[in-house]
């Protein structure tokens, strides 16, 4: 079972996407900000994170950095809101390996997910 | 009503800029394309400039301009394919096409929905696309089966660059095969560009990416695109990486191919290109090549992004301002000369002078500089005459090949705002009147086909633009005739005139007004008009033609409107300039030399009779006999084919003049178009030579 | 306080002109400049002196002598060119000299008089009587104005 795990400071985000993502077959953690999310990393080796963009404490692409230098095969796909762009094309430069917008499809949550965890 | 759009005025800014690119390429293919027929890469540029304003105008909601567009597109996509064939017919419908697609760009403009009705012109697209299938019949004729050619081959050209010719032979090197995929996103991704990016990512990791269009640097400077075409040199073979495309999101189509690269030495060439696999079906073959060429797109974008738009109101004041500083280079010059004759020189003179000096040049760059923003190349009036002469041909039964030159040649954007109107009359009247119908030009030894050239040229401080037909010219003697009739000359002046001065009578307002006449010289309706349009922005014309050979006009422009250079006369102790672009030459006369023909002086000059103007007389009404001066000077001008010669007191010298307006309150003054400042401060009268010519010819 | 304007008080530029003295609207004057080189601009008319160079701008001069017949028209050291502003253009006029500006109040404004000389009624807007001076206050429209009533622009 392919563990994911979710990175959003919106608790109520991270509730409706974890229902999804269980409920699918995966395995989910959770951290609400950055600097969690890359302690969290360091701990269960996921197979994918889904990284919010906009978080106190560590933002999301700092943390993609951070998770990079721990492991530069990390899978990471950031959640983005609209008009962040810059802000998405900089984190794929700095390795994120795609994204999805918010509001989430379901459906392309879980292609986007399948994609790299099959 | 407002067209509610969904683009900032930033946005629509850009549209319409593009818009208008994709206009002028489409005016200008669509005429190419009837005249050399079937032509693969045009077919491409057509077909890309209406699809790219389909996916334009769809993405800022226009919806009309998206309909026609689409129609457009499905028009095209069969000419490409040569499922279709090109005829009149049908370029007159793209046409029409682009007609509409004006008047729907306006839309935007005016933020106002037109009463334009789509429903003719999609009716028209929509039975031409169908027309192929029906083989033979009415309509544009189906050009060769389809089995002779199988679906056109969309064509992907990756131009690469001796850089990446070197990378992609290093990676066949070491044993990789490249591959080239295209991929056409679905509508409107979220974040377009960070879609492509991770795209172009995603591919890039099965192999080493060669080039790709856009490139990430591009795509990372938010260019974004429907396609994404990637030359990738990999190990994989093209079933890993068709999977791996299928995986991606927002793909619409993807089209993937060995590629086929040509010039690369000591290479085997690979199999042919085999079918592509889309997903959305409709899969398309795709040939590519390799051309090594300089990677000057790149260079032209870097240079398009250093430029800033600026206000034309900007401009004119800066124009006004430099106005200022040229009429104190001027005075700055006055005020030293006397510092130098009444003071000895010493230091602070020299200093002067030397300032002097610099600012005089600088003053005279910035005047060159500013003049150059304002200059516009000659092209953007250009570019509208093809289709206009294609058009008049065709309506008026003749044959004219249109050539244009020079289109380079930059004028002031005021001037090329005033020169329009002249050249669609001349260019009108070449066809209408000049050009012969094919029948009559082959019964008199000339090809079917009259040809119509239309140039610009810069010369000294002019422009010159030339319009000239091979059709069958003016017949002085029928001007003359006429000009008898009109009672505008009597029988003996006629006989005196020179045929090119009896050809430019047409230029006269009595004679060129009447239709009838110009039927019979093959010229001349309005022709008083387009004169004194030129003549007022101190232009001048002038008209060679010959019997059964054909016409040419020749125009004098000055380079800009608000400054000119001008010969400065002193008249009864003022000073009058002259705008050298009449001025043929400048003579000095002995009284003696004056003769008489009725009653008017005139001179003899090189054999000819040149009729004499007194300014004197002209401004002042009187000459006393303390004018009578044993010489004289004479300015000679000519405007129109029309020769006179203006006495003045004496010459004072070229210069450099702003002109300035005389104001409401002192209205228009006979013989004078304006005043100018003079490096003293004191205000100089313009002449107005073309009324004063105009007046002696009278 | 005295310098102060009241509601029914206006400031006019004071000039004199042959023996008489005018006034203009304050409003309308631009400025006061010293007696310039004329160009003559043939064929204009009689009561346009001509064209002067306003710093970059050329503007008409008129000769209000010779508009309203007024004798005299030497020029002296204390001649003046009083540059106007009539419906958005900037022209010049000639006069003796410039005295002063003077605050006018509404009521000393006569509408007509027949105390005047040369210039004729209708050229005026009324009569200042002041404590030593009559001022006859100019309407510049009028004054621009040919005797037929069209406005000079139209003169050909």
């Amino acid at each position: 079972m392919a563990k994911v795990l979710l990175v959003d400071d919106a608790a109520f985000m991270r509730m409706r996407c974890a229902k999804l993502l269980t409920e699918n077959g995966y395995a989910v953690d959770e951290a609400e900000n950055g600097q969690e999310a890359v302690e969290k990393y360091q701990k269960i080796k996921p197979d994918l994170v889904l990284m919010d963009i906009t978080m106190p404490v560590m933002d999301g692409l700092t943390a993609v950095a951070e998770i990079k230098k721990i492991d530069p095969e990390a899978k990471i796909v950031m959640c983005s809101a609209l008009g962040q762009q810059n802000t998405v094309m900089s984190a794929i430069k700095a390795g994120a390996k795609d994204f999805i917008v918010k509001p989430y499809q379901p459906e392309k949550i879980l292609s986007t997910i399948k994609r790299f965890v099959g | 009503m407002g067209l509610n759009l969904d683009a900032s005025p930033e946005e629509l800014k850009i549209f319409l800029e593009e818009a208008e690119e994709h206009f002028q390429t489409l005016e200008e293919d669509l005429i190419r394309l009837e005249k050399e027929d079937f032509n693969e890469e045009l077919m491409q540029e057509i077909f890309r400039a209406s699809h790219t304003l389909k996916g334009s105008s769809a993405t800022i909601g226009h919806t009309r301009m998206a309909e026609l567009t689409h129609a457009m597109e499905n028009v095209l996509d069969r000419l490409r394919k040569k499922q279709l064939a090109v005829s009149t017919e049908l370029v007159d419908i793209l046409f029409e096409c682009l007609d509409c697609l004006r008047v729907l760009r306006d839309e935007i403009i005016n933020d106002d929905e037109s009463d334009l009705e789509l429903g003719g012109i999609l009716q028209k697209l929509s039975s031409a696309r169908d027309s192929g299938d029906e083989g033979t019949g009415a309509g544009p004729a189906a050009l060769s089966s389809p089995e002779t050619r199988p679906a056109e081959k969309s064509k992907l050209s990756l131009e690469l660059n001796w850089e990446e010719s070197d990378a992609l032979r290093h990676c066949v090197e070491e044993g990789t095969h490249p591959i080239l995929v295209r991929l056409t996103f679905d509508v409107e991704p979220e974040m377009a560009a960070v879609r492509l990016f991770v795209t172009l990512m995603a591919v890039g990791e099965i192999g080493e990416i060669i080039k790709s269009d856009p490139s990430a640097e591009e795509i990372e400077n938010e260019k974004v695109s429907e396609c994404l075409t990637v030359l990738i040199c990999t190990k994989e073979d093209e079933e890993k990486l068709k999977k791996l495309v299928a995986e991606l999101p927002n793909i619409a189509r993807s089209e993937i191919e060995k590629y086929v690269y040509e010039g690369l030495e000591g290479q085997v060439q690979p199999d042919l290109p085999e079918q592509g696999i889309s997903p959305a079906g409709g899969a398309g073959e795709i040939k590519s090549e390799v051309k090594s060429s300089t990677a000057s797109n790149k260079a032209n974008n870097k240079k398009a992004n250093r430029t800033v738009r600026v206000d034309v109101d900007l401009l004119d004041s800066l124009m006004n301002l430099v106005g200022e500083l040229v009429i104190d280079r001027t005075r700055l010059f006055q005020i030293l000369t006397t510092i130098e004759t009444e003071y000895e020189i010493d230091e602070i003179s020299q200093d002067l002078g030397r300032t002097s000096v610099h600012i005089a040049r600088v003053t005279t760059q910035l005047q060159e500089q500013i003049m150059k923003a304002r200059m516009l190349p000659v092209e953007n009036l250009f570019n509208k005459f093809p289709r206009m002469v294609r058009d008049l041909a065709q309506k008026a039964g003749k044959e004219v090949n249109f050539v244009m030159a020079g289109q380079e040649t930059e004028l002031d954007r005021s001037i090329i705002e005033e020169i329009g109107d002249p050249l669609i009359h001349l260019l009108r009247n070449a066809v209408d009147h000049g050009i012969e119908i094919p029948e009559e030009r082959s019964a008199k030894g000339k090809s079917a086909e009259g040809r119509l050239k239309l140039q610009a040229a810069h010369e000294e401080n002019h422009i010159i633009i030339t319009i000239k037909d091979d059709g069958r010219g003016i017949d002085p003697e029928l001007v003359r005739q006429s000009a008898i009739k009109k009672g505008l000359i009597s029988e003996d002046q006629a006989k005196r005139l020179t045929d090119k001065e009896a050809v430019s009578l047409i230029f006269t307002s009595g004679l060129s007004t009447v239709a009838k006449v110009t039927d019979v010289s093959g010229r001349g309706v309005g022709m008083d008009v387009v004169r004194n349009n030129i003549e007022k922005i101190n232009g001048a014309i002038e008209i060679n033609s010959v019997v059964g050979e054909g016409t040419e006009f020749k125009i004098k422009l000055p380079l800009t409107l608000a400054i000119i250079r001008a010969l400065l006369v002193s008249i009864d102790n003022s000073v009058y300039a002259v705008p050298l672009s009449t001025v043929t030459e400048t003579i000095r006369i002995q009284r003696q030399q004056i003769e008489y023909v009725n009653n008017h002086e005139v001179i003899v000059v090189r054999g000819k009779a040149l009729p004499l103007k007194r300014l004197k007389k002209v401004f002042y009404g009187h000459i006393t006999d303390e004018d009578e001066r044993d010489k004289l000077f004479v300015v000679v001008v000519n405007l129109a084919g029309q020769q006179i010669g203006f006495v003045v007191d004496s010459l004072i010298g070229e210069q450099e003049i702003v002109i300035k307006s005389l104001g409401k309150y002192v209205g228009e003054v006979q013989g004078v178009s304006g005043a100018t400042i003079l490096g003293d401060g004191n205000v100089a009268l313009i002449v107005d030579v073309s009324t004063l010519v105009k007046k002696a010819a009278s | 306080m005295a310098e102060e304007l009241t509601v029914n008080e206006n400031q006019f530029v004071v000039f004199r002109l042959g023996r008489e003295t005018y006034g203009l609207d304050i409003a309308t004057v631009l400025e006061i400049i010293t007696m310039q080189t004329i160009t003559e601009v043939p064929g204009t008319e009689y009561f346009i002196e001509g064209v002067i160079n306003l710093r970059g701008l050329v503007i008409p001069v008129f000769n209000l002598h010779k508009r309203f017949n007024v004798e005299g028209g030497e020029i002296t050291r204390s001649t003046r060119i009083v540059v106007v502003e009539v419906e958005g253009n900037n022209i010049g006029m000639i006069v003796d000299a410039v005295s002063e500006v003077v605050n006018i109040p509404q009521d000393v404004i006569e509408q007509t008089s027949n105390i005047l000389g040369g210039i004729d009624e209708e050229y005026l807007t009324g009569v200042a009587k002041l404590e030593d001076k009559l001022v006859i206050l100019l309407d510049l429209v009028k004054v621009l104005r040919r005797n037929d009533g069209t406005m000079l622009e139209n003169f050909c």
